[in-house]
Order: structure tokens, then C-alpha cells, then sequence
């Protein structure tokens, strides 16, 4: 063994002398410094010229044209890539939302309401995201777009502060040449994953997935596991609470969602409220953020009650989903199978409740968390222990 | 506009170099004129309102030193000098001198909120010094309004440095053989860029993170004080430093030779050491005007130490308009004192070794009180050497990545083990891995551009 190691390590040895003594004399080799300053010019040109070209020619971003000689790319970073599919794809129906609505199948949503959807949503989404997506596809797709989804998550709307889009604030500008997008680590990244997928394509089916039009930001491809099990092992262990601001939730409303439902009359705007679970309620009753979330609700209600072009559809309170906790993984996140009940309540109008019905079904949901309480209480014993030693 | 932006490295910087030289072969005066309209550009591109400072001080200062060229007058130089320290100290410290008078005497004074002009410290102190080297008659000829706008504006020093003084920038931008393209230079000053914006946007940059994180926290722990102590230790150098080299790489790119303001400061075995090697040109200003002036070591004893420690403390108001680097001023001076008592009254010497140490803690921790935007904030970091509990060191190796780890280490070997960036100015020989490099570290830098943090010392 010693003697393999020594007699190996020798060939090793004697093969990185041979390499550097070929090598050094290349990398030492001087240069005139007319040579060096001629050769420097003409090498960085070359990189500045094939970055560009090629970033042009994979537009991994889809800023100036869908994918061409390639397949496109869609698991990306949503923020960044949405402004472009916006921008270049055609659609007369647009899904925006946060990840409560990643999950929808565009070819779903086309059958149940028979449109030609596009999907722009983005985990973490806050008002001033939205805003950016409604802001482009309505102006790009101006007498195109006939009707907007927007999955109202309540959380998304009372946080201000993580600008989601403003790091790639670039791809939504309409400027011809930005050098951010050419030259940066996060587009050479992405370049490199349109090139991996495309050649694993064949043989891969993550990478099918990942290039799949019909699916695109879906997280479900994370194989998140929802059950009872699961939900419960979140409310044992959650030690914070999600955050609610009525005058940030009424300011992102009103300057996010309902300015440009007052430009745009001629497009129908389906607010849905999405299906937390019953622990959610639980959560922000032991928060005693329950009265204020009710507020919001009731507010949100009467305020886009006096819009004719939106409609809102409330399964928030929809006993069959929110009591069946083996369809979340957490308080909030619903399973897929949960956006074909979401897109057949829209197709039909079930959901839509308007003055005393809407404030009875908040009322409702009052009385369903009454209920869930003590269960809800239960899981919370020994985390309530430990945070009341710190 | 900064030095590490796109439209700075793709447009600013080759139009103007190229525009330079071929303007020059046209005739001298255009090159030199476009050579300060690019570098007035490049001052108004981040305020315009900026400009109209910067050329009032420049007139200012000119017609004074025209006057004191054919009038020797102390008056006029002190006029001169209150002048410059006037506006400095409006535009800098007005809004801090009144927030203190309204906390010691309950009062309500407004502040103004004045908006610093960038570079405002660093274009003052070169202008005094230009003043008394017209009084001094150190300059005895009389130079151009254009030959003396170019020591001001010279872009590449003109928002951080380094001070430069007028006796050695007049006479270059004076010089006929500096008007041709020298390859030299040229190759020399891509070559020392290229290194500067590398530890600008590769060191710097990802160390900034790490030392934010830090001194956001409410109770650090002992791993979070150390690590993020540390890393603002190793990004003020590489910032700071890193700008000096662009400034440097461009200036040579012009054949100008600006003066060297770092030498592996972290090296240095004393604090004496360290501040001949750490923003060298504000120490030769500050040793120039404020402790010869004093008297030096001429005034006894006692005397010396005093002006030792008042060199600090200008040092320490000089970096900005708060108690924190005033307190940080005072403290170095305070270590500058004990060092001369040590090595001149008690004619001790002590190992180099330990000196290092000694030194290397001393500046590691005293760059907290620098950081640090009050009192409360350094009383945290501090105190979080002393808090050792389980859960923060489980905290911090979850948001510790091995990124961080070999960021810190590539830190430490080229502050410990690389040549200096500005020793490769001497006698540039380029060979093909000086090629090799600059290509490299240009293209992994302009990829990071993304990310940028501004220079810190664009505050001062």
C-alpha cells in the first residue's frame, strides 16, 4: 500500500514539474506593453461581443423575444421573468398572485373559464409586485387582456417592505440595451440553466418539467407533502405569527388592485379570497389578529362591491377545503387539488357573496375557529412553554 | 457615477482616455479641456447641483492663489484657508453641530439637512494645500486655470482620493511628454484597475453581508462580534484601498502618477507603522498642516503629545460629522501616544511578531467604533465577545456559509501573503499572466455589478 502511494505520488509529482515547466514559461512570457494593451482590447471586446450575442440570442429573461432555437425556460426567477412573458406571450386572461396560486395548470384554468391564461405569480409577492405585473400586462396587452385573476392574499398585501422586483428593476423598464441584463451573474446563471435544460431535455423529465409551459412556477415539482400530519407538525412547532396591517392592507389596495381596475372598466377583475386552513384562523386568533383580519375582509368587501368590473369569490370560509386539513402542508398552502374546486367556483359563481351574506360568512369563519380552537390549542402546549421561558 | 458601474467602464473610461490623446494630437489645449469637462461630467452625473459647489470653490481658490503669487500675504492665506474650512464645515457638519447644541441646551434649532456633496472633504484639503504652496512659494509657477481645475477635478481622485498636492499633480498635467499615449502606462494602469475593482466588487463587496448582519443584530453572539467584526475589518481595507488602485490604474492611464495611498497597512508590527501605510496622503496632509503647524516634536515633551493626539482627533471629525469617529479618532491617537512613550521615552522595543499581534488586535477592534452609528450599537458588538450560548453559535453556522469561509481565508492570504497592488506600479513589465489576471478579474467584477454596495469612503 505505502508502496503503491509512493510510487503513484512520484508519477504525480513528476507530472505537475513537466506541466509547470511547460507552463511557466508561457504565463512569464513577456508581452510588449503595446502587444499587452492590444490584446487586452481585443479579448475584452470579444467577451463584451459573445456575452451579448449570446444572452441576445437565449434571452433566458424572454426581454426581447420568446425562446428561439431553444426551448423556453420557465423555472426561473419569477420576478425576473415574468415582465418578458408578459410582454411576449399571447393571452387574454392573466393569473396574478402570490404562492397560494403557484400551482394553478394554465391548461386548467384555459377549460374552466375558457380563456387563454398566462400565469404571473411569485412567492413572496407584495403589493408593490403586483402592482409592476398588472401595470405591464395592461398596458402590453391594452384591449387584449379581458380578464385579470388575482389570488387576494392578505399577507402579501400588508407587506411593504421586500420589493420582490426591484433587484431586477431593469427587465421592467423598456430601455433597448440594459446592461444589467447582459452583463450580470444572476443572467449568466440563467443562461446556463436554458443551455442544461435544453440539452438534458431528452432525457430528464425534471428538466421537461422545468420547460413546461402549462406548469410554469408551479413549487408542487418541490414534492411538498400536505396532510393532517403535516399541518399539525407546523402548529407545534410555529413560533411566529403572520403579520397584519389594516392601514398598509387599505393603502396597497387601493394604489395596487383597484387603480387599475378604475383604468381599465372594459377588463374583469375576479378578486378571490384565497382558502386558508381553519388553523390559520386559529393562529391569528391566539394573535388576537382575528377582529382586525375580520375588518380587513369586510372592508375589501364593500369597497370593490362598488366597482362593476370586479367580482369577488370568497373561499375563505369554505368548510369542505378549510376544515380539510390533509389538503395543506402549512396554515396557509393548500395542496394542488384544491385549484381545480378554486377554478370551478369562479366558473360558477358560487363564491361570490355581496353585503349581509358576505359579513355572515365572515361571521362564519368566526364561529368555525370558535370550534378549532381547543384542537388548534392543544398542538400548542409545549411551544407556548418554551416561548414563555425565553 | 462610480468607477465600478457599466456606463462608467463601457462608455466614461474609454471615451475619455481615447478623446484625451487624440485631442491632444490636434492641440494641447483641447485634449486638457475635454480631459475637464469629462471630469466635471463625471461629478454632475450624481448631483448637478454639485458642480456649482465644486467650480465656486475652484474659482474661489484660484483668484486667491493668483493673488498670493504677486502679494505674499499671511492674511490672505488665512482668509483662503478659513474660507475652505468654512464651507467644508457648513456642508458637513452644520446639521451635527446644531443637533448638539440642541441636546446640551434643550433647544429646537431646525436642521438644514444639508446633502453632503461627494468628495467635498478630499477637493478642500487639496485646495488649502494648494494655497500654502503658493505661499510658501513651494509653486513658483504661475500655473493655468485649466492646468489648476485638472489638479482639482482630475476625476480618478476627485470623490475619495487620494489628496494630492499641488506640486506634484500641476507640473504633470503641465508636461508635454504626458500628452502622448505611453503603453506603459496604459498596460500598467489596466493592470493595477483591474486589481483594484476586483477587491472592490469581489472582496468588498460579498464581505459587506456579512459585517451588515452583524452589527444589525440586537444581542450578537460571541461568533457573530467576531466574525462580523472582521469582515468590516477586511471590507473597509479592500473598499478603500480597492478605489485608491482604481483611482491609481486610471490616473496612469492618463500618465498621471497619483501617490500611493496603501501599503499593506495590515501588516504593520506598530500603529506608527500602520498610519505610514494606511491612507498615507491623509496622514502627510494632516502631519503637513495641522502638526508641524502645532510645532511637531520642536515644543517639549508634553507639547508633542498633545499635537500627536490633536492630529487624531482632526482625523477622526475629518471622516465625518459624528461622535463615532471622533471617539475612533481619539482612541488611535491615544494608541499613536502610548506607542512613542513606549519606543521613544522607555526606548522599549518589543518582538516584530508581537507587535503585529498587538497591532492587528488593536485596529481589528477599534474598527467597531468606526462601524458603529452610536454608542449602543459598538456597547452590543463588544459585549457580544463576552456572550457565549448555544442556540447563537447554531444561529451563526446556519447563516455562515463555506462561500464566507473561503471568502475570508482568499481575505487573509492576499493581505498576509500578496504583493501590494501598487507595487507592480515600479518598472511594469507586463507578462502574459499580467494579462491573464486583468481580463479575469475585469470580467468577474463587471458580472458583479449587480450587487454593488457604495464606497465608504464617498461618506468622508
Amino acid at each position: 500500500m505505502k508502496e503503491f502511494f509512493i510510487k503513484n505520488f512520484e508519477k504525480v509529482k513528476e507530472f505537475a514539474m513537466k506541466a509547470a515547466g511547460k507552463i511557466l514559461p508561457v504565463v512569464n512570457h513577456s508581452l510588449s506593453a503595446e502587444k499587452f494593451c492590444k490584446y487586452f482590447f481585443c479579448i475584452f471586446a470579444g467577451f463584451v461581443v459573445f456575452f451579448t450575442l449570446l444572452v441576445f440570442w437565449l434571452d433566458p429573461y424572454v426581454y426581447y423575444h420568446k425562446a428561439f432555437g431553444v426551448r423556453q425556460v420557465y423555472d426561473l426567477r419569477s420576478v425576473a421573468v415574468i415582465p418578458g412573458i408578459l410582454r411576449h406571450f399571447d393571452y387574454d386572461c392573466m393569473l396574478v398572485g402570490s404562492s397560494m396560486t403557484q400551482n394553478f395548470h394554465i391548461d386548467r384554468i384555459n377549460s374552466a373559464l375558457k380563456v387563454n391564461c398566462i400565469k404571473a405569480t411569485s412567492a413572496g409577492l407584495t403589493g408593490s409586485t403586483l402592482n409592476e405585473y398588472l401595470k405591464k400586462a395592461l398596458s402590453v396587452k391594452k384591449g387584449k387582456l379581458k380578464r385579470v385573476l388575482i389570488g387576494m392574499d392578505f399577507f402579501a398585501l400588508t407587506q411593504d417592505k421586500l420589493q420582490l422586483w426591484e433587484p431586477y428593476h431593469y427587465l421592467y423598464k423598456d430601455t433597448f440595451f440594459p446592461p444589467e441584463y447582459f452583463y450580470s451573474a444572476d443572467t449568466l446563471e440563467a443562461v446556463w440553466k436554458v443551455i442544461r435544460v435544453n440539452i438534458a431535455y431528452p432525457f430528464s423529465q425534471k428538466m421537461r418539467d422545468e420547460a413546461c409551459y402549462n406548469t410554469m412556477f408551479c413549487n408542487q415539482r418541490n414534492r411538498h407533502k400536505y396532510g393532517r400530519r403535516y399541518i399539525e407538525d407546523y402548529v407545534r412547532r410555529m413560533t411566529s405569527y403572520p403579520m397584519g396591517n389594516p392601514v398598509i392592507f387599505r393603502k396597497s389596495l387601493d394604489t395596487y388592485v383597484l387603480k387599475h381596475v378604475r383604468e381599465n372598466p372594459e377588463v374583469r377583475f375576479d378578486l378571490f379570497l384565497p382558502p386558508y386552513s381553519v388553523y390559520l384562523w386559529c393562529t391569528l386568533d391566539e394573535a388576537n389578529f382575528l377582529d382586525m383580519f375580520c375588518n380587513d375582509r369586510n372592508y375589501l368587501a364593500g369597497i370593490v362591491g362598488k366597482y362593476p368590473n370586479i367580482v369577488l369569490h370568497d373561499f375563505h370560509a369554505v368548510e369542505e377545503i378549510s376544515c380539510n386539513l390533509d389538503l395543506y402542508k402549512d396554515v396557509t398552502h393548500y395542496s394542488p387539488a384544491v385549484n381545480d374546486m378554486i377554478l370551478e367556483g369562479i366558473a360558477s359563481g358560487k363564491y361570490v357573496f355581496k353585503g349581509k351574506a358576505f359579513t355572515e360568512r365572515t361571521e362564519k369563519l368566526k364561529k368555525l375557529t370558535a370550534k378549532y380552537r381547543p384542537e388548534f390549542d392543544s398542538l400548542r402546549v409545549e411551544i407556548k412553554k418554551k416561548l414563555a421561558k425565553k | 457615477m462610480l468607477f465600478c458601474s457599466y456606463i462608467f467602464i463601457f462608455m466614461f473610461l474609454p471615451l475619455s482616455v481615447a478623446g484625451y490623446f487624440l485631442l491632444n494630437r490636434c492641440s494641447r489645449t483641447a485634449g486638457r479641456v475635454w480631459l475637464l469637462a469629462a471630469s466635471l461630467f463625471f461629478y454632475g452625473y450624481f448631483n448637478i447641483y454639485y458642480l456649482f459647489l465644486l467650480i465656486g470653490s475652484l474659482v474661489l481658490n484660484y483668484t486667491l492663489g493668483h493673488i498670493l503669487c504677486t502679494k505674499r500675504s499671511k492674511f490672505l492665506l488665512a482668509l483662503g484657508i478659513a474660507a475652505n474650512i468654512f464651507i467644508l464645515g457648513y456642508c458637513k457638519y452644520y446639521d451635527f453641530f446644531v443637533s448638539n447644541i440642541n441636546f446640551l441646551f434643550g433647544t429646537d434649532l431646525l436642521l438644514k439637512n444639508l446633502l453632503l456633496p461627494l468628495g467635498i472633504s478630499f477637493f478642500t484639503f487639496q485646495q488649502i494645500s494648494y494655497l500654502y504652496d503658493v505661499y510658501d512659494r513651494v509653486l513658483t509657477e504661475k500655473y493655468s486655470p485649466l492646468t489648476y481645475s485638472l489638479f482639482v477635478t482630475f476625476f480618478p481622485q476627485l470623490v475619495a482620493g487620494p489628496i494630492v498636492l499641488a506640486n506634484e499633480m500641476m507640473p504633470q498635467f503641465a508636461e508635454e511628454k504626458n500628452l502622448k499615449v505611453n503603453y506603459s502606462n496604459l498596460a500598467c494602469g489596466i493592470f493595477i484597475f483591474s486589481l483594484g475593482l476586483a477587491k472592490k466588487m469581489l472582496l468588498a463587496d460579498f464581505l459587506a453581508p456579512v459585517a451588515d448582519r452583524t452589527f444589525a443584530m440586537s444581542t450578537p453572539g460571541f461568533a457573530d462580534s467576531l466574525v462580523g467584526s472582521l469582515a468590516y475589518f477586511l471590507q473597509i481595507y479592500f473598499d478603500f484601498s480597492g478605489y485608491c488602485d482604481m483611482a491609481i490604474g486610471i490616473g496612469y492611464m492618463f500618465n498621471i502618477v497619483l501617490p500611493v495611498n496603501f501599503y499593506a497597512p495590515y501588516r504593520s508590527a506598530n500603529i506608527q507603522e500602520f498610519w505610514k501605510t494606511w491612507h498615507i496622503t491623509l496622514g502627510r496632509f494632516l502631519t503637513q498642516f495641522v502638526y508641524f503647524p502645532l510645532g511637531g516634536s520642536k515644543k517639549g515633551r508634553l507639547r508633542t503629545y498633545i499635537n500627536l493626539f490633536m492630529v487624531f482627533f482632526v482625523s477622526g471629525i475629518w471622516h465625518g460629522a459624528s461622535w463615532m469617529y471622533v471617539i475612533w479618532g481619539m482612541v488611535h491617537g491615544i494608541a499613536v501616544m502610548v506607542h512613542r512613550f513606549w519606543s521613544k521615552d522607555l526606548k522599549k522595543t518589543m518582538p516584530r511578531y508581537a507587535g503585529f499581534i498587538l497591532t492587528f488586535l488593536f485596529l481589528w477592534l477599534s474598527v467597531i467604533i468606526f462601524r458603529s452609528e452610536n454608542l449602543a450599537v459598538a456597547k452590543r458588538v463588544y459585549c457580544g465577545f463576552f456572550r457565549f450560548r448555544t442556540n447563537d453559535f447554531i444561529a451563526f453556522a446556519d447563516s455562515f456559509s463555506r462561500n464566507d469561509l473561503l471568502l475570508f481565508i482568499v481575505s487573509f492570504l492576499i493581505i498576509f501573503l500578496l504583493p501590494p497592488a501598487n507595487s507592480f506600479q515600479k518598472n511594469f513589465k507586463p507578462v502574459v499572466w499580467h494579462l491573464a489576471v486583468s481580463l479575469i478579474l475585469l470580467v468577474c467584477s463587471i458580472f458583479c455589478f449587480n450587487k454593488i454596495s457604495p464606497f465608504i469612503y464617498f461618506n468622508f
